[in-house]
């Protein structure tokens, strides 16, 4: 059932896009309530997930990255209000209905987390608000670098119509500290809970060591920003190099081996 | 309720016409008290702007469209038969259609204007200091200036560029972002140059450095534009702490090179700078624009950006067209409805009035009925009142449905029913 309501959410999000651009005189296609319907659905769909495993199923794929999806929508429902953010939308959305898609077929497997330690799901709701960050700060990255893109070629028409080039850089470089501080933050929580559950044998864990890569790339970005001073394309490569990473990785440990941690 | 909107504009008369027909401020009072004092038109607003003057007028009882025009013609010193091929009037639901297509720059000359609604905002403040603009124009205005807004924020009518100057302004906005607290250096005194120039001060730039071949020509321009004058030798010094250089010379040669903004960019720490060279040859090297932060455009460009503007707010145009058509539709039909609604009020006043002076003059035969047959009496008499006057209510309304006001206006003077603004609350 809960893939149904997560299809249902995903309709949601992509309904709205499609009648956009079939009716773009419509105003129907540009109220708000497709946008928090879809959320609610997606909620709703975690919710049961969670009440189904009798916990919350960290080691399922299906449910991390619905999750992802779902903080991905809500970073542009936080954005959906600022001018010339329509091409954003586009992107964010369209980044989580794949998430979304993706995990409506990956395995479900594996147990649920252990909700008596508080450690555990600070842990996880550090990392997946960190993540989501990630995944903004690519979704800005990408319209950054398209953006330019078109100015250098001197594509200049309707580009009024696109968000500046220093907006998205600004919201890139939020996007992005928000969720390293997070992603740090989790990692922390995650290696206090780890150092305690000796049993857990996670020393060999492909995540861990990923997200520890991962955590040095943004770190490195976030440096020469914040030092060097550098900033658009520079700041764009890095968030999108970053979350390719992460994809890799989340792939790899999903997909191949069958589960995160 | 009867509406005119007579006048002329830049579709109907050329400058020299124009000119003579427009007024200041100060003399559009006087101009509508007349209007009243000569029984022409009981309330009114005149809009006198570069490109129209233009008259909106309630007439007064048994005037038309054409008897405003040629008042306000003659009231101007000229004769109806001269100005005749220049003057324009409309009435009714045309006159109403007319009012929201000039608030929603639709009649301007370019589309999308912005200042018309704030002339039209003038006129309408105007008219209502001098007591000129009653209950029909204020509804009018009102709904005119909601029409404008809607058109503004419904349409792309007003977004795009449609001059040089704006968009440059554009082109650096898309890099930088607000220009609010911004800096830039215009370098040379073309035409061009000072347009966009302007534009960028209008967006709220921080800071204006101009350098020119002749100091004294920049210190010129500088003091007109509040800005700092610069030796066109110290170009390098002030090139890396501008976010906007425009170069607008005669100098036809490259006065800004892709080594020394390599330089430039290291030194800004590779933070954007937008280039925009409108001179002919030109001054900026077009390789710079390969440099990382370097955003470069030419006045072709600015042309391109322009052309686009102007053809998006063509498109734009039609879809404000059939917002100001449905408007005015809507609106006419609910002023038409409301005027029938007080005519309606009006007749059953009087016709209630004469039945309870008649009921007062019968009051010592009546005194002797018992109170039951004292109230029959009285609901009798209502409701003959109420049957004899519904073929006038029916036919009132008919005439008010066809906007036949006029004749509606003529059957309730008949009726011997006072107008509105005479009755006593």
């Amino acid at each position: 059932m809960t893939r149904w309501i997560a299809i249902a959410a995903g309709v949601a999000y992509l309904v709205p896009l499609l009648g956009e651009r079939l009716q773009p005189e419509s105003d129907r296609w540009r109220r708000s309530g497709w946008l928090f319907g879809g959320l609610g659905l997606h909620l709703v769909s975690l919710v049961i997930e969670v009440w189904r495993h009798g916990g919350v199923p960290l080691s399922s794929m299906r449910f991390g990255l619905g999750a992802l999806a779902l903080w991905v929508v809500a970073g542009w429902a936080v954005l959906h209000r600022r001018p010339q953010m329509e091409s954003l939308r586009q992107l964010l959305v369209g980044l989580a209905l794949v998430l979304l898609g993706i995990a409506q077929v990956a395995p479900d497997a594996g147990g649920s987390a252990d909700l008596s330690s508080p450690w555990f799901l600070a842990h996880v709701a550090l990392i997946l608000v960190g993540l989501s960050g990630l995944a903004v700060s690519f979704t800005l990255s990408v319209l950054w670098l398209v953006v330019r893109r078109r100015l250098k070629r001197k594509k200049l028409r309707g580009i009024a119509r696109l968000p500046t080039l220093d907006t998205l850089d600004r919201l890139n470089y939020q996007a992005m500290a928000l969720g390293f501080v997070s992603l740090t933050a989790g990692m922390a929580v995650g290696a206090m809970w780890a150092a305690t559950h000796p049993e857990a044998e996670l020393g060999a864990d492909i995540t861990i060591w990923g997200t520890l890569v991962l955590w040095c790339w943004y770190a490195v970005g976030l440096h020469t920003r914040l030092v060097s001073g550098w900033r658009g394309r520079l700041a764009a490569v890095f968030g999108v190099g970053g979350f390719v990473g992460l994809g890799a990785m989340v792939t790899i440990a999903g997909l191949v081996l069958r589960g995160w941690h | 309720m009867n509406l005119v909107a007579v006048g002329i504009s830049h579709h109907t008369a050329p400058v020299e016409v124009r000119e003579q027909l427009a007024m200041g401020p100060a003399g559009v009072p006087g101009l509508l008290h007349r209007l009243q004092d000569d029984a022409v038109g009981a309330e009114g607003v005149l809009l006198s702007t570069c490109n129209r003057v233009e008259l909106y007028a309630v007439p007064a009882a048994g005037r038309s469209a054409v008897d405003v025009a040629e008042w306000l013609a003659s009231t101007t010193g000229h004769r109806a038969r001269t100005l005749g091929r220049h003057l324009f009037a409309y009435q009714q639901q045309d006159a109403l259609k007319h009012v929201f297509r000039v608030a929603s720059s639709l009649d301007s000359m370019i589309i999308g204007e912005p200042q018309i609604v704030g002339q039209l905002r003038d006129a309408y403040r105007l008219a209502t200091s001098a007591h000129t603009a009653g209950p029909v124009m204020r509804r009018v205005m009102d709904r005119a200036l909601h029409v404008a807004k809607r058109v503004r924020t419904e349409t792309d009518i007003a977004r795009e560029a449609v001059s040089v100057g704006r968009a440059g302004v554009e082109l650096a906005q898309q890099v930088l972002g607000s220009l609010d607290g911004r800096s830039a250096l215009l370098i040379g005194a073309g035409a061009h140059g000072k347009l966009v120039a302007t534009s960028l001060l209008g967006y709220g730039l921080g800071e204006l450095i101009v350098a020119n071949r002749t100091f004294e020509r920049a210190a010129g321009l500088a003091r007109r534009f509040g800005g700092t004058a610069v030796h066109l030798d110290d170009l390098e010094r002030h090139l890396p702490r501008v976010d906007v250089v425009v170069t607008s010379t005669g100098a036809g040669r490259l006065l800004v090179t892709r080594a020394q903004m390599a330089r430039v960019v290291r030194q800004r720490r590779y933070r954007s700078q937008v280039l925009l060279d409108l001179s002919v040859p030109r001054n900026i090297d077009p390789a710079i624009h390969d440099l990382d932060g370097v955003y470069r455009f030419d006045v072709d460009d600015l042309r391109e950006v322009a052309a686009q503007g102007v053809a998006r707010r063509r498109q734009a145009a039609q879809v404000a067209e059939d917002i100001v058509q449905d408007e005015a539709a809507r609106a006419w039909t609910q002023m038409q409805g409301e005027q029938h609604r007080a005519a309606l009020a009006r007749i059953m006043r009087r016709a209630e009035r004469i039945r309870a002076e008649e009921l007062e003059r019968a009051d010592k035969v009546l005194a002797g009925l018992p109170p039951k047959q004292r109230k029959a009496v009285e609901a009798m008499t209502r409701a003959i009142v109420k049957k004899v006057l519904h073929p006038a209510m029916h036919q009132s309304r008919t005439w008010a449905e066809e906007g036949d006001l006029l004749r509606l206006e003529a059957a309730l003077t008949a009726l011997g029913v006072v107008p509105p603004d005479s009755e006593t609350p």
